[in-house]
């Protein structure tokens, strides 16, 4: 593991760099000690943990199944016997998280620290998380578009449109253009993407844009911004 | 150029290196991207920080390296090292320098440089860069990002201009298998493995060869997955399980359990990287 730390013990602010793209990822991205405290959360991981729809965080600063109400069983995901809902391997174990509302779940998937695998402490990050929110639009910025395949916004609009799964005649509807012109579109879309079909479209646009937003969204919104910022101050006290 | 020297410095060796239980050098607050100081990790010394978050990034099958103003590797995540140590596309030089075996289309250290001369020059917002790597072994290209550029301080304090890099391929397995059985849906181990290929980008009949199975069987399995998933097509069926499970893996990479294999190997190329770039 000796290769990990050879860069910062010269460049210390290596781990911000790191951390600034996880901040890029489209999944959620945490950070939890053994009982479940939050250290860490990437953008997408705040969206989905303010939206206080199957994981939060509490007051003070210790992470929630909203459903059930009660702490997220990190120590029981993490041990090596887990219970049926998770399962281990390699290390890894894969909870699946149910939402109040009746929403598709979230795919919770855990990871311990190979720190805190060597050396467990109650006082130091434990595990990782990796947070899949099936209900969370997809959608590629038209700048990322362009600059990787050079399509025109309609197109963008068109792309973006069959990535959520609508069909090509919804598309129509929703730009309120006839089927004539969106299959004049779709023509060009395929072209320039070098795909054969819409299936080979969508598969590859998710491929390439699925997990990471290489752009930063012009504005990322917060229900609550300063929400996690004072859970996590308050918790610093502690 | 001077500062280019400072950026690896420190061959890492095993006595020198932290192990997991040392004490915190520092406490000083941590940066987070938005300039306030992160509370929580603040508590973790620097050293933790990265470890922490680098391991974050080496569960991703998303290459992610980061290089400074001369093209050196500063810093490479698990899939960066093996798509570089493949070298088809990308590659590690002799003086350390990533290089892309073929020209591609823009060059990547032209983009690398303008990059870094228009954050310097504080251009406006300095956009990031696309650049199409194309393979000898004829393969679809690599899709590089060049991302904003960054500063790292060295030992003296003075700041050395780095870019992160990210770059992937399209050929790999998704990997999504096991996370699909514990997904939402109730899928049987037969119908994660078909939704498996299907996210691998394979048509019902490639699927179908796969598996061995019949293209009636095929079918069948299809058909269930819609209903699980509550879809009607193939296209609205691929993107629910992008959705669910991510559209890249996030896999266990077992060679990180297993530092005799992976990271000695890995050790030894990055020490002669840098010992290659100290001496250059």
């Amino acid at each position: 593991m000796n290769y990990r730390n050879w860069s910062v013990t010269n460049s210390p602010n290596l781990g911000s760099i790191v951390l600034g793209v996880l901040d890029l990822l489209r999944s959620g991205v945490v950070m939890i000690g053994i009982r479940g405290q939050l250290y860490w959360a990437n953008l997408t991981a705040k969206e989905i943990l303010d939206a206080r729809d199957g994981l939060e965080v509490d007051a003070q600063g210790f992470l929630l199944l909203s459903e059930e109400n009660r702490p997220f069983p990190a120590a029981e995901v993490l041990s090596r016997d887990a219970p049926a809902a998770s399962v281990d391997f390699e290390d890894q174990s894969i909870k699946y998280v149910r939402r109040p509302f009746g929403k598709r779940g979230l795919t919770v998937i855990a990871r311990p620290f190979v720190s805190f695998r060597e050396k467990p402490d109650a006082d130091k990050p434990a595990a990782l998380l990796f947070i899949q929110d099936p209900e969370r639009p997809v959608r590629v910025l038209q700048t990322d578009l362009r600059q990787f395949y050079g399509l025109t916004l309609t197109e963008g609009s068109l792309a973006n449109f069959l990535m959520e799964g609508s069909t090509l005649e919804e598309c129509c509807e929703r730009l309120a253009i006839r089927p004539s012109t969106a299959r004049m579109h779709l023509r060009n879309l395929l072209a320039k993407t070098g795909t054969r079909g819409q299936g080979e479209l969508v598969w590859l646009l998710f491929r390439n844009h699925g997990l990471m937003m290489p752009t930063k969204p012009p504005e990322i919104r917060h229900c609550r911004p300063d929400n996690h910022r004072s859970l996590l101050s308050s918790m610093n006290g502690d | 150029m001077a500062l280019t020297h400072s950026v690896n410095i420190v061959v890492p060796s095993n006595r020198r290196s932290l192990s997991p239980g040392d004490k915190p050098r520092t406490s000083r607050a941590v940066a987070t991207r938005d300039g306030r100081a992160d509370p929580a990790l603040a508590s973790q010394s620097r050293s933790d920080v990265f470890r922490i978050g680098s391991e974050a990034l080496d569960c991703l099958k998303v290459a992610f390296a980061v290089c400074d103003s001369a093209n050196r590797l500063v810093y490479a995540n698990h899939t960066a090292h093996s798509i570089l140590r493949l070298g088809d596309g990308i590659r590690i030089d002799d003086s350390g320098r990533l290089r892309t075996c073929k020209p591609s289309r823009p060059v990547l250290s032209d983009v690398i440089r303008e990059l870094i001369e228009a954050k310097q020059a504080a251009r406006g917002n300095t956009a990031t860069a696309v650049i199409l790597v194309p393979r000898p072994s004829g393969k679809r290209p690599l899709i590089a990002c060049v991302l904003e550029p960054s500063s790292l301080t060295d030992s003296s304090g003075s700041p050395i201009p780095v870019v992160p890099i990210t770059f992937w391929e399209h050929e790999e397995s998704s990997g999504a298998e096991q996370i699909l059985r514990y997904a939402a849906w109730g899928l049987t181990p037969t119908e994660c493995r078909f939704a498996n290929l299907l996210m691998e980008g394979l048509s019902l009949v490639d699927c179908c060869g796969r598996m061995r199975i019949r293209r009636t069987t095929g079918a069948f399995h299809l058909k269930n997955l819609f209903r699980k998933t509550g879809t009607s097509r193939q296209i609205e069926l691929l993107s629910v399980l992008f959705r669910g499970v991510g559209s890249r893996s996030i896999v266990p990479q077992t060679s990180l359990t297993d530092p005799a294999d992976y990271s000695s190997r890995l050790e030894r190329s990055v020490c002669e990287t840098q010992l290659k770039t100290r001496s250059f």
